[in-house]
């Protein structure tokens, strides 16, 4: 039902009347040094994609990597100890999984969830007169690369640990009960990256209003120290045809619109009313654009 | 003569990293900086920028070279400096403007926060004290208008103390949680400040 064309953020295959199956796979790299942290961070991040196409996870398969010969064991239990935790927490079981020798820690899931294939969102579904909301911040990237660079603060970097390791669940669940039209989750190509694939699969033109976006404490200060990673440089490049900027955008504006995100919030396109439903019951995210007008896929920012 | 570093086949950030510490070494001179890819040298002229330093960039054969200056102000800026732009800091330690009506004091923080969003002279430093900090979390009426400051590049500080002893931490939504050293040090070295206590 849905598959690689739209760049949607997991497979659909539709069962019965009803049931579909959702399936994704993500796995990275460790982020933060806490091998704990990291496994709960790989499990919220790779659970968003079945979250974002408005499905339940059931079952989760571990994909591990890991150098046996230059770290202790202990190391590679806590990654999925970080992990299980996260898959119980999202309301599945692990049911096995698969480790190979590697150089360096990856870690990841493949997730199964199902949906009723009537109720599956996915980012083509937006329409004219949305609004847009967003449940996590911004600036992941940024504060990962100042962490590289041992420039981030502690405060600064728990923040973002907690922001990662948050699950969308909730965000997901609130937004099947309000008849979302659309969702799409913020991972490595950023707000406007998603936000283009959303544009491009619905065929809308697509606002986001910069100073209402929601920024992590810190970002804007590492950003304006040139701390920008290298893949908000490319989501730049990609997208310079496809984005239009009204006005006068700060650049650290623009470096955290295009900074690339790990387990990031949903983005997810509903009516007015059921939008300013979603803030009430979730206040922590924000409501950044709407759905301007038909067209062949395009984003405006102001 | 300038100091050169040379940072080619340095990953992302380092360039950035072992610029900042020369130009946090030099009192005043030219620092040139050799990278060897776009997006350090991007990220490398962002710094400079960051800083206030005037920065030059000339690319050639895929190397880029960066020419970095840090200066006394000139004399020129600093009296533009003193007539319109003093750097203003705001201490804020209660959640509301004034004695009387707590709805009617909350209201004026509120709006005396957003006539700053449309002014012309924005605040540097925002400093959240005492029941000010209660202005910074979820649901406060000022919230918003604190968050549009914060993007116009106002720092927000919130005080850390404060926020665990009204037990509000977990709802800051605004500023970056801080400390009594960073608060008094912002107040010391405001060229102008204005508080609401």
């Amino acid at each position: 039902m849905v598959g690689l064309d739209t760049s949607d953020d997991a497979a659909v295959y539709y069962l019965n009347e009803e049931t579909a199956l959702v399936q994704t796979v993500d796995f990275f790299t460790p982020i933060v040094d806490d091998p704990y942290l990291f496994g709960q961070i790989a499990a919220a991040n790779a659970l968003s994609d079945i979250y974002a196409m408005g499905a339940k996870p059931l079952t989760a398969l571990n994909i591990v990597g890991f150098p046996t010969c230059s770290l202790p064991l202990t190391v590679l239990e806590e990654i999925l100890r970080g992990g299980a935790e996260k898959v119980i927490e999202g309301g599945a079981i692990i049911a096995g999984g698969h480790t190979i020798q590697d150089d360096e820690p990856k870690y990841g899931l493949s997730l199964l969830g199902v949906v009723h294939p009537k109720k599956i969102i996915t980012n083509g579904g937006a329409q004219v007169g949305d609004c847009l909301i967003l449940t996590k911040p911004l600036g992941i990237g940024i504060i990962a690369t100042a962490t590289k660079g041992q420039m981030a603060s502690p405060e600064v970097k728990e923040k973002a640990i907690d922001s990662m390791r948050a699950l969308n669940k909730k965000a997901a669940e609130l937004m099947q009960d309000l008849g979302a039209h659309s969702c799409t989750d913020i991972t490595g190509f950023g707000l406007l990256g998603h936000a283009w694939e959303m544009a491009k699969a619905s065929q809308v033109t697509l606002e986001i209003e910069s100073a209402r976006l929601p920024v992590l404490p810190g970002a804007r200060e590492y950003a304006n120290f040139g701390l920008v990673p290298a893949g908000a440089y490319q989501n730049r490049e990609y997208l310079q045809d496809k984005v239009e900027f009204q006005g006068e955008i700060p650049e650290i504006e623009k470096d955290i619109l295009f900074d690339p995100q790990t387990s990031g919030g949903l983005f997810i396109a509903l009516p007015k009313e059921q939008a300013e439903k979603f803030l009430e019951s979730f206040p922590q995210a924000a409501l950044v654009g709407r759905i301007l007008a038909k067209s062949q896929g395009k984003i405006i920012v102001r | 003569m300038g100091r050169e570093i040379d940072v080619r086949g340095i990953a992302c950030p380092g360039p950035v990293i072992e610029t900042k510490k020369a130009l946090e070494a030099l009192v005043v001179g030219v620092i040139e900086v050799v990278v060897d890819n776009p997006i350090s040298a991007a990220n490398v002229e962002k710094l400079a920028q960051g800083l206030g330093y005037p920065v030059s960039m000339e690319a050639k054969e895929g190397l880029y070279r960066l020419s970095i200056t840090k200066g006394e102000p000139q004399e020129e800026d600093r009296e533009v400096k003193e007539k319109d732009n003093l750097e203003l800091a705001l201490f804020i330690g209660n959640h509301v403007i004034g004695n009387g009506d707590e709805t009617l004091g909350k209201l004026l923080l509120k709006n005396f926060l957003y006539t700053l969003t449309e002014s012309q002279s924005k605040p540097k430093k925002i400093l959240l004290m005492n029941s000010g900090v209660k202005i910074a979390i979820e649901g406060a009426e000022a919230l918003g208008n604190l968050q549009t400051l914060e993007s116009q590049g106002a720092e927000v500080l919130v005080c850390g103390t404060c926020l665990d002893y009204y037990q509000i931490k977990e709802q800051l939504r605004v500023g970056k949680i801080s400390n009594m050293y960073d608060i008094g040090d912002a107040m010391l070295k405001a060229e102008k400040l204005i508080s609401f206590t």
